[in-house]
């Protein structure tokens, strides 16, 4: 899969590693809910595919992001250890390109099967199995029932229409 | 010359052209609708995929500019807050409508006597009450009857269930002492006329892959075809023709191929929706009709009315329904009349949705900052998915005539046919109105225990209601068709969709469009002896 992304994107190599870094700082894997990072193979080759639309500013952003690591830190993004990493995206936490790579991000992980079966969905599409739904507590609308109509009258209103 | 003739031609072929074909079949003419999108597949529906949320803002967003499907025709709505939501094919917006279901109230079409503002119908609730409930029985509406917002009216199933999110919400509307009701849902609640029920995909404004939501490719249009309707998908209407005698001569179109075909027709019925019915009838333009068809009054267009929408969302301390269930739950009229004191006239509908869905949880949250990135991630984001719901408030727009449609000078479709411009201005009343109800919205919500609110207004891709730009009356120079839905000019072109909707009414529209399609389908059956007259 790798292979096949890497030939169709346009996205370099060292682009990739960057993206790849910068998802799995923003949603790392956890071992309390048995769950990858955003970094997963799968996942982050979806990242990559919706990536694809806005490259152009993204493929900036990576250059932007580079070039503050070695103002800071007289080396390239992927060499610098997970604190300075996060620091520096910390620092960019409201720049356009954090914020479409968090979009993206985010909307690849959380259609991975094994995310969502963690927060109770199912690993499979809605359709055909559907989902069951409570019927509810009913009895609330007791008090609504009892209500007497409150729609207003137009008994005995002349119309005055265009 | 044209290639064939028909006896009935239909422009549209969504929830208003649907019914409207069904019911003049009848009649035994021969009927050919014209439709510029095709037929859908449930099984390319977002539901049927694992990514179901990216796909309902790409191929099925519900901006046609985003979509920018061969089918669909470009709208510049740069000079408008609210942006145009609607679908093109078979069964038009019904494919990813929600099914919201509700009827207009008595009041709603006497406007003027009662509150001093827009106008009045020309018809009454009890005109369209047994074409509301012919409309019940096509569709299948979930429901329960008894609401004390409305008069009494029929509910064909089951309404849908509540929920975890309802009944949170329910309990709120109780503590505020505030109506709230089980939704109308065109939504099949039990098995309905071959459509199998609801099972809870959480995609319904994507189109419904289990077809329990009716749209009309499900539900009118195998019946009106199976009668005999000749539907004609991928055929987009550049214009209506003009005979000499200044009657409508038929249609030229564009097929599939782009090529350039023409159809003659008795009757023309146009069904295109609040913003591609004023386009087309703008560029039908003519020696007799120089500013466009059925116009002399100049309203062609204008009045476009949206209805403003507010989003208000709570998020609780336990788990709701999350992305499960259909959107539609119970809804509120508290607020539905006139209240001077209030600061605003007419009113508004709370709609109950349900919940979100992962993605779109997840997206907002970080991008906000109310759920963090980084080693805290899975425990925020924890904290609020699937403990989201909240509402809309649907406020009634009063019609504006500096409000329209228009003709873009430079925009085109994809056949070259001038496509729609929107310039519309949110008016002082519905700015109000809106504030108005994300007050009370906060209020029932933090009554029914949500710790953080947020809201939205108007919602900027929500014009989803196209309403008011062909509107009906009996003096052509305040109208463009008469009662009857028949153009004051054309003696034999028919309006049908939400285009003649004099005033906007404060919930959405669908119900009354086909029931006022069905209607005008009556009328003119009763007088197919003189119905140019
Ligand atoms: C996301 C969304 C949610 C909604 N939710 C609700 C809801 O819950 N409740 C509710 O009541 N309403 C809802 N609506 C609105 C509802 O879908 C519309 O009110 C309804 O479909 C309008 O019916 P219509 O017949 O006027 O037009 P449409 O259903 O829009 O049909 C018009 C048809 O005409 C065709 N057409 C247009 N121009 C041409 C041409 N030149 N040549 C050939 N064909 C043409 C189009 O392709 C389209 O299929 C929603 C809409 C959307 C988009």
């Amino acid at each position: 899969m790798r292979d096949v992304i890497a030939s169709d994107s346009p996205y370099s190599s060292e682009e990739r590693e960057v993206l790849r870094r910068v998802a799995g700082i923003l949603i790392p894997s956890s071992d309390e809910y048995g769950i990858p990072g955003a970094d997963d193979d799968l996942i982050f080759a979806r990242i990559l595919m919706l990536a694809t639309e806005q490259a152009e500013s993204i493929k900036s952003g990576i250059d932007a992001l580079n070039a503050l690591a070695i103002e800071r830190h007289d080396d390239s993004f992927p060499q610098l250890n997970e604190t300075q990493q996060t620091g520096l995206l910390h620092d960019e936490a409201n720049s356009g390109f954090l914020r479409q790579v968090i979009r993206c991000t985010a909307t690849s992980y959380y259609q991975d099967g094994r995310v969502l079966e963690s927060i109770d969905l199912k690993s499979t599409p809605p359709f055909p199995g559907g989902h069951e739904i409570e019927q509810g507590d009913w009895s609330l609308l007791d008090p609504v029932k009892a209500r007497a109509p409150f729609y207003r009258s137009i008994k005995a209103v002349r119309n005055r229409n265009v | 010359m044209a290639e064939d003739a028909v006896d009935v031609l239909i422009i549209g072929a969504g929830a208003s052209g649907a019914a409207i074909a069904w019911s003049l079949v009848d009649t035994r003419m021969h009927i050919v609708c014209l439709e510029q999108g095709d037929w859908m597949n449930p099984s390319e529906y977002p539901s049927a995929h694992m990514d179901w949320e990216s796909r309902a803002t790409e191929a099925f967003s519900i901006s046609p500019n985003r979509r920018g499907h061969a089918t669909d025709y470009p709208i510049n709505e740069s000079n408008s807050p609210i942006a145009v939501a609607n679908f093109n094919a078979v069964g038009g917006a019904t494919i990813l409508y929600a099914g919201h279901f509700p009827r207009f109230h008595p009041s709603d079409f006497r406007v003027r006597t009662l509150d001093g503002v827009a106008d009045d119908w020309p018809i009454d609730y009890e005109t369209l009450a047994p074409y509301y409930d012919e409309n019940d029985r096509m569709m299948g509406v979930s429901g329960l009857a008894g609401d004390p917002a409305y008069p009494p009216k029929p509910a064909i199933m089951p309404p849908l269930p509540l929920g975890r999110a309802g009944t949170k919400l329910a309990e709120g509307f109780n503590a505020m002492g505030w109506h709230w009701w089980p939704s109308d849902s065109a939504i099949a609640s039990e098995p309905y006329d071959g459509r199998d029920k609801c099972i809870n995909l959480g995609a319904c404004t994507a189109g419904c892959a289990q077809g329990a939501k009716a749209s009309t490719d499900i539900t009118y249009w195998p019946h009106a075809i199976r009668a005999g309707v000749e539907l004609r998908t991928r055929c987009r209407v550049r214009e209506i023709t003009v005979r000499k005698d200044g009657m409508a001569g038929g249609a030229i179109y564009y097929d599939a191929d782009g090529v350039e075909r023409e159809i003659a027709a008795e009757v023309v019925i146009v069904a295109c929706n609040g913003v591609g019915t004023p386009r087309l009838l703008l560029n039908s333009k003519s020696n007799l009709f120089p500013d466009g068809l059925a116009n002399s009054s100049g309203l062609v267009g204008r009045n476009l009315m949206f209805h403003p929408y507010s989003a208000i969302r709570g998020t609780f301390e336990t788990d709701l329904d999350g992305a499960k269930g259909p959107g539609n739950c119970i809804w509120s009229q508290e607020f539905y009349e006139t209240d001077t004191s209030r600061g605003f006239v007419r009113g508004f509908t709370y709609e109950i949705g349900r919940g979100r869905g992962p993605v779109n949880t997840a997206v907002d949250h970080m991008l906000s900052g109310k759920v963090a990135w980084g080693e805290n991630h899975h425990r925020s984001y924890r904290s609020v998915v699937n403990r989201i719901t909240g509402m809309v408030g649907i406020c009634e727009d009063l019609p504006e005539e500096h409000n329209t449609v228009t003709l873009d000078p430079e925009l085109k479709d994809s056949d070259g046919i001038p496509a729609p411009r929107i310039d519309y201005t949110l008016s002082e009343n519905s700015r109000r109105m809106l504030d108005y109800s994300i007050a009370r919205a906060t209020e029932v919500l933090e009554a029914a225990g949500a710790i953080d609110v947020q809201s939205t207004a108007p919602i900027p891709h929500g014009g989803w209601h196209l309403m008011g730009t062909a509107r009906m009356g009996t003096d052509p120079q305040q109208s463009v068709v008469n009662e009857w839905g028949r153009s004051h000019d054309v003696k034999n072109l028919f309006i049908v969709d939400g285009s003649i909707f004099v005033t906007s009414a404060g919930v959405n529209p669908t119900r009354t469009i086909q029931a006022l399609a069905l209607y005008v389908a009556d009328s003119m059956k009763q007088r197919l002896a003189n119905l140019f007259d």
